[in-house]
């Protein structure tokens, strides 16, 4: 009597087990919600689509705006990258000069270029999804990383800017 | 009161067209190619409604994008192309059949057929249980 009950026991689990195994794997990633190679961005090892300047890298370009909370989080460590010497071109995504010169005034400024895109054209030509979103970009104007949203930290954006 | 609620309720179903007349296209035939092609897109702010159901700025622009794509006289296909050498795959709100996605294709039927043999199991397991 007791060796049927233990087997019915046993597929009566399954669907516990199954639960547990695909609540864990959303709880991973919740836990690492930073999205990287499954959903990678199709430019990476393609040209840069044009952004109304030529960026002869290495350089980060960062599609920021003043209206934009993560982008003030990332702000400072852009500041780093530069003192580094590391070359950032902006992209400022629907805002406006003056409020911009007031940013980067108030903040500081880490870009030898900024370029405008009030209309948010070049971020769809890049297939952003939201700002700060910044692409490295090879001396051959090839890009080879990206990352949706804020650099976390100094070693964060530094080793992004290593080319792969 | 709650016949009448009840139909109250059925006519408050949202409007689910977003798009504003100023940025329709003219012709009607037009117009309704982005209409159904906008409404296979994803919009990548909020993930799960199409960027014509989505009041969000960026489908707003994906949808004035597709619309000047149709009106330089790109097909749908281009259009699609165009997309996916930005966004990738992901823009889909369906994902296409690809070695990648094919185990996310078939979890319908891989789901049907092992919960179908617990169902049998159980159920032989039980017969043999009346019988004794």
């Amino acid at each position: 009597m007791t060796a049927p009950k233990t087997r019915l026991s046993f597929w009566r689990i399954i669907p516990l087990a199954v639960f547990i195994v695909l609540a864990g794997m959303l709880l991973y990633r919740i836990e690492n919600p930073r999205v990287t190679g499954s959903v990678d961005s199709p430019l990476i090892g393609r040209p840069l689509p044009d952004i109304g300047m030529a960026v002869k890298g290495p350089a980060i370009v960062n599609f920021f705006a003043s209206w934009c909370a993560p982008c003030k989080v990332e702000h400072p460590y852009l500041l780093i990258a530069k003192s580094r010497g590391i070359k950032i071109v902006g992209v400022a995504y629907k805002d406006k000069q003056t409020n911009i010169a007031a940013y980067l005034q108030r903040g500081g400024n880490p870009y030898v270029n900024v370029i405008y895109d009030d209309d948010g054209k070049k971020a769809i030509d890049l297939g952003i999804t939201g700002v700060p979103e910044s692409f490295l970009v090879d001396e051959k104007g090839i890009v080879r990383r990206r990352l949706q949203g804020p650099f976390a930290s100094v070693p964060d954006i530094l080793q992004f800017a290593v080319l792969p | 009161m709650i016949r009448i609620l009840f139909c109250l309720l059925i006519l408050m179903t949202p409007a689910w067209a977003v798009t504003n007349p100023d940025e329709k296209l003219a012709d009607p035939a037009l117009e309704a190619r982005a209409v159904s092609l906008s409404r296979e897109l994803r919009c990548v702010v909020c993930q799960n409604e199409s960027i014509e159901e989505s009041r969000a700025d960026m489908a707003h622009d994906l949808r004035v994008f597709v619309r000047q794509q149709i009106r330089d006289g790109r097909t749908d296909d281009e259009i699609r192309r165009a997309l996916k050498n930005r966004y990738g795959d992901f823009i889909f709100l369906k994902p296409p059949l690809t070695a990648r996605t094919i185990v996310l294709w078939l979890m319908p039927v891989i789901a049907m057929i092992v919960g179908g043999l617990m169902f049998l199991v159980s159920q032989h397991g039980r017969r043999r249980r009346i019988r004794r």
